[in-house]
């Protein structure tokens, strides 16, 4: 899957698109995992496009930390839609992730 | 290759033979339209050197009879004549001849004619087997989907059988329930059943994903989350329900930290004779207590979903049940159920739903069957919906062990196994461990 991606002082940042959904999370899931071996580990994915998505879509944002993590980086998420938002907190997920307002701000806090 | 020569003339057809042999092919004679018919029926030949004028049956004549023939597979034909103007070649063509050779001819014309035929007679098989090919594997293409949609429903099938078929096992607490099926397979599955004299332990599950793996994994949950269902389910486990959901995320986790699928649940007992309820959540929707008073609280103590990160901490709550007291558990698919403008209908619809149960006297389960399904409208629901009552009963006669008629009247009606529910009431009880004890 096509996703905008650019490195900014070592750090990922990549636009997920306006669906994660079930049909499009195998195409995410590789083109994260390819950027994340490539790069330092340390990722921004900006929703602010995203404003479907569901369990598949959690699943391939949490595989994309593990892979983080396991190279001492991390996932920082900005942008969020309220009903995005709303999902991350029923699972619980944003006890997970560091959540920022934007790039700017989830950049300042990497580097 | 074998070509089939037709000529009346035996002096004409005997020197086309004569080339054709010198140049290594092997030749049939026919002397007309009809024996040469009949070789090409009875033969595999692909090539035909054919005169246009013929008594009987005429060039033209046969190339038509052959094209309105099945042979199995395409015959090249030559026809030679001694005609030459655009008439004539328009006639043979539309008849069905693919070449021409205008007599008298020289060989070597005849001979690059052939390999053209040859050619285009290659091209022709290849196409046919490429075409077979293709017939082929889209006829197993087609087999491997039905197969994979006869398994999905069977998987499905398998799935509901176990969700309960009677609330005996939490009498005298009253349990309903609603379930409303999406059309894919997907992941609801609840259950309760009975710890010690005293104490039920029950659950709610979600599977994320759909298709195969998620219905593979909500199967063989609903299998293990009983005591006795599986390897490690020994009843101890089920008391704590924090540890048992900490335990039951270390079983889902994947060690290479691949998340594909994962579950959000709620896990608890009850303990019969006090109302206690101890409750931890994964992820799951949090509950809701609809008090006989017709207040509505909210449990929020909540972790993160089974299956996606190693080494999680629950915590479980503490809440008692008043007589008359609900605990709902219900999945997403409630507040997600989409109208047909995109509107999700939420917790506040939710909780409207159980205000009005109250205030009505109505079941619970029936109002939010119904106003679910107007709320949807005629579309399929895009995800499961499923909702778990658990309901201390206002007196306690159930306890002298007439409960077995309080019932799932929920599902009646409100669910694709509302009739096989209505049939299961009357059929003994089997405690849930014994019914999932495979070998």
């Amino acid at each position: 899957m096509n996703l905008e991606h650019r490195t900014q002082e070592g750090v990922d940042i990549v636009k997920l698109p306006e669906r994660l959904m079930m049909a499009d999370a195998a195409g995410a899931r590789a083109t994260l995992k390819e950027i994340i071996d490539r790069g330092s580990g340390k990722l921004i994915l900006n929703l602010s496009p995203t404003s479907f998505m569901d369990s598949s879509g959690l699943a391939v944002i949490v595989s994309a930390l593990q892979a983080a993590r396991k190279r001492e980086g991390d996932v920082y998420l900005c942008g969020m839609s309220n009903t995005v938002r709303a999902l991350f907190e029923l699972t619980r997920l944003q006890t997970v992730f560091q959540i920022f307002d934007d790039e700017t701000v989830a950049l300042r806090a990497f580097t | 290759m074998k070509i089939l020569v037709i000529d009346d003339a035996a002096d004409a057809r005997l020197y086309v033979s004569l080339l054709l042999r010198r140049w290594g092919y092997e030749v049939l004679e026919a002397e007309d339209g009809h024996a040469g018919l009949g070789l090409l029926l009875a033969q595999d030949v692909r090539l035909v050197i054919c005169d246009w004028m013929m008594p009987g049956m005429s060039g033209p004549e046969l190339c038509r009879a052959v094209r309105t023939t099945d042979l199995g597979h395409y015959a090249y034909i030559i026809l030679l004549t001694g005609r030459s103007d655009s008439a004539d070649l328009v006639e043979g063509l539309n008849a069905g001849a693919d070449d021409f050779v205008t007599k008298p001819f020289e060989a070597q014309v005849l001979r690059a004619r052939l390999r053209v035929g040859e050619r285009i007679l290659a091209l022709e098989q290849r196409l046919g087997e490429q075409n077979r090919d293709l017939l082929e594997s889209r006829n197993q293409l087609a087999q491997a989907y039905h197969q994979i949609q006869a398994d999905l429903a069977t998987a499905a099938r398998i799935q509901r059988q176990l969700l309960p078929t009677s609330d005996q096992a939490a009498s005298p607490f009253r349990a309903h329930w609603l379930f409303l099926p999406a059309a894919q397979v997907s992941g609801d599955s609840f259950n309760f059943f009975e710890l010690a004299p005293d104490l039920v332990g029950f659950y709610h599950l979600d599977i994320s994903g759909h298709g195969v793996p998620a219905a593979l994994l909500s199967v063989s949950l609903s299998r293990s989350l009983v005591p006795g269902g599986g390897p490690g389910t020994a009843v101890a486990d089920f008391f704590d329900p924090a540890t048992f959901l900490a335990d039951l995320n270390r079983q889902l986790t994947s060690r290479d930290g691949e998340v594909e699928n994962y579950a959000t649940i709620a896990y608890g007992t009850l303990e019969k004779h006090t109302g206690r309820v101890r409750l931890a959540l994964a992820g799951h929707p949090y509950p809701l207590i609809l008090r006989q008073s017709g207040v509505i609280d909210i449990l929020q103590q909540s972790g993160l979903p089974v299956g996606m990160f190693p080494e999680v901490d629950y915590r479980a709550e503490e809440v008692q049940l008043a007589p008359g007291d609900k605990l709902v558990l219900y999945s997403d698919g409630v507040t997600e159920c989409r109208n047909r403008h995109g509107e999700a209908f939420d917790e506040s619809r939710l909780r409207a739903s159980l205000s009005f149960a109250a205030q009505t006297g109505m079941s619970l389960t029936a109002v939010l069957d119904e106003r679910l399904r107007d709320w949807r409208g005629p579309q399929d629901f895009e995800d499961d919906i499923s909702l778990l009552v658990l309901e201390r009963p206002l007196t306690l006669s159930g306890l002298s062990g007439s409960s077995g008629s309080s019932g799932s009247s929920g599902s009646s009606g409100s669910s694709d196994r509302g009739n096989r529910s209505g049939q299961d009431m009357r059929a003994p009880q089997i405690p849930p461990a014994a019914e999932r004890t495979t070998p």
